[in-house]
């Protein structure tokens, strides 16, 4: 009887440890790290059909490095990546007929950027674009999206080791400046197209092989299409407005030698009110920022004295106050309200912004906004002074 | 006669509860009340079903205390006549067998999606169903045992893993908190009824309690534990994902652990975890409905348990693929959530009116 039922156990054991339906091994997958989508040009037509609507998806896939014994090999170091591309009409057509053409399957559990082209992202809604992607399970949610100006595959081609992990560390530097947006990952952007709210994305440039995040694209929600781009200025502005700059220094001028003054910034908070009078709303904003006085190019300068301290954080204060103008003057005038006022309303005026959410954006271009900003040097390091006087 | 040895205490029986009620339902419990309410207030819904569930779980062990060495299958013929018990005892079954068939299928249906998509349906399914036949044919004791096991870790890495998604957490997406009245709140309610199932177990199980004069601290914190989950999940996946992104997710609970990626400690990706856990509770909860149901055949005809274990199993694993798709899978659900609450809701306080209008209690045989 016990031997018959270890017979059994071990016929259970056979059929359940046998191994697992979905095992892949390692080094056959084709590891996508990395997307670019861009509008398929019209020449581009190998032989198949396109329809006008065409996109171009490039794939970045890296793989098992072998060392290899070919001789003029030897001395090259070899490539960790490979780009593939496709035309369709639709993602999945693409990414499947790669499987036509490739040994190794296509896996996307590792993909961590997809950057789009800025003229499909200005011809296109980002929303059917991106269904795919943000649909499958293979793709997680935390994948990081990037708008290219120009071309997105050349964004995939520039001189590193490994494109798009360059492309993911640098969108990481928010610490070290504000001149980059936190990142937007294509989770988040996905929440903001389903309620139809606009939306910003660090924008990439590309130039003989090297790559700058100088732009960020600005989406209008509900056709989640590209209208325009602020540049690194606003980009900075914008990161004070919604008080998400984390690092990073604001170049000021002494208001009474006119040298400079830099401040890096340690923390910035913002506080957004909004006021709503009738039908007339109106924002008040307050900016709160600690930082230090990193460099400064006033020679009698002298830290020790608050009067210098002070002098500096008007310099300072003053050049926020000129980007953030220039921010608000540009989000205004296309009347895309990426900084969070719309929240703040929505959250101060629930019932109000129930009526008012349909036409936010023509109201938003002309809502009076108020700011006061306050910066507070709280250290200079290890240096106060460069001279003593005689 | 109930064997001596079939005892649970109290603290096993709040575990018992609280393991069969957290299943399915929270992974879906943030879509189904958002697309309900429409506000950032999902969570208040939440709370204010889950205090209306434990107020009539209340009136439930009352009903149980008036036969506390009876199971439900026993004492409601007692009540409402022998043919209408069986009736009623039937539907109890019945509704326990399609809830068991249910888990099983969204167990498969999750796994299938996101951890083994080219595994069939039967080969995750079967294993499932044969060790829970395993577990209940020791009958309560180890069942209850397994889910005192399970009740720590799963705790552990729940808040774990749901404090982890802080990172992309944002307070403004849950604010205001009752920005349009208390109306969509109330509304938001209803869709609640699946997460809230569970306590009408204590119908059956409530005659094996050592001290069933407790019966009321143990629905309590029975319910009390999944209903503190069942707030932290809707409040950060509403952070995470906003009033609008949630409702267009399938399985928002598990879209809010892809959300965010931790790299440089040892594991980046903690959705698997949380599917590991979530996967033990579906266990549970299939195995005290398999073993509910069977006990109810068994108490009706007399008989050993152990063939209507037997018996049960297959017959679960063919309901457990009658769906079609995952639409009429998510509406049998629903289904499901409002037998679940006539159970514990109509039924419990109809019985207890009926039981005292013509003074039926427990007679001590002594």
């Amino acid at each position: 009887m016990y031997r018959f039922r270890y017979l059994i156990l071990i016929i259970c054991f056979c059929l359940f440890l046998t191994g697992c339906w979905d095992s892949h091994d390692i080094e056959q997958l084709n590891i996508h790290v990395g997307t670019a989508l861009d509008k398929a040009s019209s020449s581009t037509s190998n032989g198949k059909q396109q329809s006008k609507n065409a996109i171009k998806l490039t794939t970045q896939s890296i793989f098992n490095t072998q060392p290899t014994t070919e001789s003029d090999q030897a001395n090259q170091e070899p490539q960790k990546y490979i780009n593939i591309s496709g035309v369709g009409n639709s993602i999945i057509e693409i990414v499947q007929s790669f499987s036509q053409e490739n040994e190794h399957p296509s896996y996307g559990q590792h993909l961590k950027v997809i950057v789009i082209g800025e003229a499909l992202a200005k011809t296109m809604n980002i929303g059917e674009i991106l269904d795919q992607h943000s649909r499958t399970y293979e793709i997680r949610d935390s994948c990081i999206l990037l708008v290219a100006e120009g071309s997105a595959a050349d964004t995939l081609n520039i001189h590193t080791d490994i494109p798009s992990f360059t492309l993911i560390d640098i969108d990481q530097h928010q610490y070290k400046t504000a001149k980059l947006l936190p990142p937007l990952t294509i989770g988040k952007a996905v929440s903001k197209m389903a309620a139809h709210k606009d939306f910003i994305i660090q924008g990439v440039q590309t130039k003989k092989g090297k790559i700058n995040f100088n732009r960020a694209a600005l989406i209008k929600g509900g056709t989640n299409r590209l209208v325009g781009f602020l540049n690194e200025e606003e980009i900075e502005g914008l990161n004070w407005l919604m008080g998400k700059a984390k690092g990073g220094i604001i170049k000021g001028r002494d208001p009474k030698t006119g040298g400079l003054i830099m401040y890096e910034i340690v923390s910035v908070k913002n506080k957004i009110t909004p006021y709503l009078n009738g039908d007339h709303i109106s924002f008040d904003v307050n900016i709160e920022s600690v930082g230090r006085l990193n460099e400064d190019w006033v020679l009698a300068g002298n830290a020790f004295s608050n009067k210098f301290i002070k002098r500096a954080e008007i310099a300072t204060e003053k050049e926020v106050r000129r980007q953030i103008h220039q921010t608000l003057t540009k989000l205004q005038k296309y009347q895309i309200d990426v900084a969070g006022f719309n929240e703040q309303f929505r959250i101060h005026y629930p019932k109000e912004w129930k009526r008012m959410k349909k036409d936010w954006d023509k109201r938003f271009s002309h809502v009076p906004i108020t700011y006061h900003i306050h910066t507070t040097i709280r250290d200079y390091m290890v240096k106060g002074r460069k001279e003593i006087s005689k | 006669m109930m064997k001596q040895k079939d005892r649970i205490t109290t603290t096993q029986m709040a575990i018992y509860v609280s393991t069969h009620m957290t299943a399915l339902g929270i992974l879906t419990l943030p879509r189904v009340v958002t697309a309900t309410t429409q506000t950032p207030d999902g969570w208040i819904s939440v709370l204010l079903s889950g205090l209306v569930i434990n107020l009539f779980a209340i009136v439930l062990v009352k009903l149980c205390q008036r036969f506390p060495q009876e199971s439900f299958y026993q004492y409601n013929p007692k009540i409402i006549g022998k043919w209408f018990g069986i009736l009623l005892s039937f539907s109890l079954i019945t509704y326990f067998i399609l809830l068991g068939s249910f888990e099983i299928r969204g167990m498969a249906e999750v796994t299938h999606l996101y951890l083994l998509p080219r595994t069939p349906f039967m080969a995750t399914i079967i294993p499932f169903i044969c060790l829970g036949v395993y577990l209940t044919v020791g009958g309560i004791n180890p069942l209850v045992r397994l889910f005192e096991v399970l009740f720590t870790p799963s705790i552990l890495i729940f808040i774990i893993v749901i404090l982890l998604s802080l990172k992309t957490f944002e307070p403004n997406n849950i604010r205001p908190v009752l920005g349009q009245g208390i109306l969509p709140v109330i509304k938001g309610m209803q869709p609640t009824a699946l997460a809230l199932t569970g306590p009408e177990t204590m119908l059956v199980v409530f005659s094996f309690m050592k001290e069933p004069q407790k019966g009321i601290k143990a629905i309590t914190l029975g319910i009390a534990t999944p209903l503190f989950f069942y707030i932290m999940t809707t409040i950060f996946t509403l952070g995470s994902l906003g009033v609008a992104g949630v409702q267009t997710k399938t399985w928002p609970v598990l879209s809010l652990f892809r959300q965010f990626e931790y790299t440089g400690i040892i594991f980046e990706r903690f959705e698997t975890f949380m599917l590991a856990i979530w996967i033990l509770q579906i266990f549970t909860t299939f195995v005290t409905c398999l073993y509910v149901s069977a006990l109810g055949f068994s108490q009706i005809f007399k008989k050993e348990i152990k063939p209507f274990i037997f018996g049960l199993a297959p017959f679960m694993y063919v309901i457990s693929l009658s769906p079609k798709n995952i639409n009429d899978f998510f509406h049998l659900g629903d289904f499901l959530g409002y037998v679940g609450i006539a159970f514990i809701i109509v039924v419990p306080s109809i019985m207890i009116i009926i039981a005292m209008l013509r003074g039926k209690k427990h007679v001590p045989a002594s």
